[in-house]
């Protein structure tokens, strides 16, 4: 990320608190019909804020602001910052999920036997992998 | 957008274009369209489509915010906004998010299909695992779609429900009314955001007959209610009535043999135009053409031919005066002329002292 961007950020995250600031105003009125039309306004007038610091879409807008979040972490992408983590949760304590073959209808996962459960085994986050993702969680979103 | 849209299909049509979509196949009143994203979606150009967006939180409130209080809230808006409102689960448990919407209104028509929809998008560990399922809860009980994977940027996923998964039956406007929609997360994905939710109900509406349609039975609306539904799939004859409530009558298209459709001629004869075969009374609608089960041909013809004695020739009024008029019956067979010609010479005058005698 240039600098150039690195100041245009900044200034559509401003755009965007502006819209969510019209849009709790306008849920803090009582629920009358039409309020999915109200956003639109503030909507437009948020997609024209970041238009004029050359973000063509608000997932162009996001992608921009969380490659920023990540590299004032220090990393130059989330695959890197993830990857970060996997590191730090190696040898960590797992917390173990078991499944049936029935639950993983949804998965993808292929699990010949039915009558097995099937381990998940989710890592518990090391306290470097914990501060390193409640840092990410602490940025601007 | 209002949180209850009403459109005919024609209009979601040119509405979903101009949003971005681009339409993929159209042949007849068919057409499929294709979001920006990649949705595909299947419309009949003859409905209506009814789209609901959220007015409260439902049953399930298991999902974090982006902010503020309410669930559905950050789901309602008609422009989806993205990151800017959002509800989401960032960690590795089941979990589920529903939501109600407001009064349908009960619009004329019967309901064809109900379909929920969801711009989600998931960055969790496995974007390429199923990720979640949409699911529609009736009078307690949860009627789950299938799971899906939920790309790494928002899509819209949708699933629809032909008939109501509750009853097994056709969708009633009631059942609208009470349905909550919902998100059931799995185990696999640590991070799901869901930032628009709605509803489409596609149904279809009675207009009137038109020229250019084909098939008979009372296809067209007088005014009001649906006076009569027609369908063109159903088997059977005559009229199925319903005794009460609308629409009162249904015929069907493929229907073999009369009933409505005798009505229906009776009601709004045609008339004859001087191209047309057979013979008749041009240009002279009427309402006598009742055919009895034995006879043959059609329209006035036929009532004409049953006035007719098998022995009279002729066609049309000489021969109708012939048989009404029972004097002009006891023609005798040696007489010769017809018609007034013959009355006539019948008709002998009282002679009194040789007065005159006009047989000649």
């Amino acid at each position: 990320m240039n600098q150039v961007m690195r100041l245009k950020v900044p200034e559509g995250r401003k755009a965007v608190e502006a819209y969510r600031t019209a849009h709790t105003a306008l849920h803090n009125k009582p629920w009358h019909r039409g309020i999915p039309e109200e956003h639109t306004p503030p909507l437009n007038k948020l997609l024209g804020g970041l238009k004029e610091q050359d973000f063509n879409s608000l997932a162009e807008f996001f992608g921009a602001s969380e490659e920023l979040n990540i590299q004032e972490l220090g990393f130059n992408s989330r695959s890197e910052l993830r990857a970060e983590i996997d590191r730090l949760n190696q040898g960590a304590e797992y917390s173990v999920i078991l499944l049936y073959a029935s639950d993983f209808e949804w998965s993808g996962v292929e699990v010949s036997r039915e009558d097995e459960p099937f381990e998940l085994r989710i890592p518990i986050d090391t306290p470097g992998a914990r501060t390193l993702r409640e840092a990410l969680k602490q940025k601007w979103i | 957008m209002d949180l209850v849209r009403r459109e005919t299909c024609a209009e979601y049509f040119r509405r979903r274009l101009a949003e971005g979509w681009n339409c993929i196949h159209l042949k007849g009143h068919n057409a499929v369209l294709l979001s920006p994203e990649g949705f595909r979606r299947e419309l009949d150009l003859r409905g209506d489509t009814l789209t609901l967006r959220p007015n409260a939180d439902g049953y399930y409130t298991f999902w974090k915010l982006s902010g503020g209080t309410d669930h559905y809230a950050l789901v309602d808006e008609a422009t989806p906004d993205e990151d800017a409102t959002y509800i989401y689960r960032d960690d590795n448990i089941y979990g589920k998010d529903s939501f109600t919407f407001p009064a349908s209104g009960s619009p004329e028509g019967i309901i064809l299909k109900v379909t929920a929809f969801m711009r989600v998008k998931n960055i969790g560990i496995h974007p390429d695992w199923n990720a979640g399922k949409l699911f529609v809860r009736i009078s307690g009980t949860d009627y789950f779609g299938s799971w899906e994977p939920f790309p790494a940027s928002y899509t819209n996923k949708s699933h629809e429900w032909a008939i109501n998964p509750a009853t097994s039956s056709a969708w009633t406007w009631n059942a609208i009314d009470a349905l909550e929609v919902g998100i059931h997360k799995g185990t696999i994905t640590d991070e799901i955001r869901i930032t628009q939710v709605y509803v489409e109900v596609d149904y279809t509406t009675v207009t009137e007959k038109s020229s250019s349609d084909t098939g008979s039975g009372i296809d067209a609306k007088a005014s009001g209610n649906p006076l009569a539904t027609y369908s063109r799939s159903e088997t059977g004859s005559g009229v199925e009535a319903k005794a009460s409530g609308n629409p009162l009558a249904t015929l069907s298209g493929a229907e073999t043999g009369s009933g409505v459709d005798v009505l229906y001629s009776l009601e709004t004869p045609e008339a004859k135009a001087s191209d047309d075969a057979g013979s008749g009374v041009e240009g002279t609608p009427v309402q006598s053409a009742i055919l009895a089960g034995s006879e043959t041909g059609s329209g006035i013809e036929a009532l004409i031919a049953r006035l007719l004695v098998a022995v009279d020739t002729g066609y049309g009024v000489e021969a109708g005066d012939v048989e009404v008029e029972d004097l002009l019956k006891d023609l005798f067979a040696s007489e010769l002329g017809q018609g007034s010609d013959s009355l006539t010479a019948k008709i002998e005058m009282p002679t009194k002292g040789g007065g005159m005698k006009l047989w000649n």
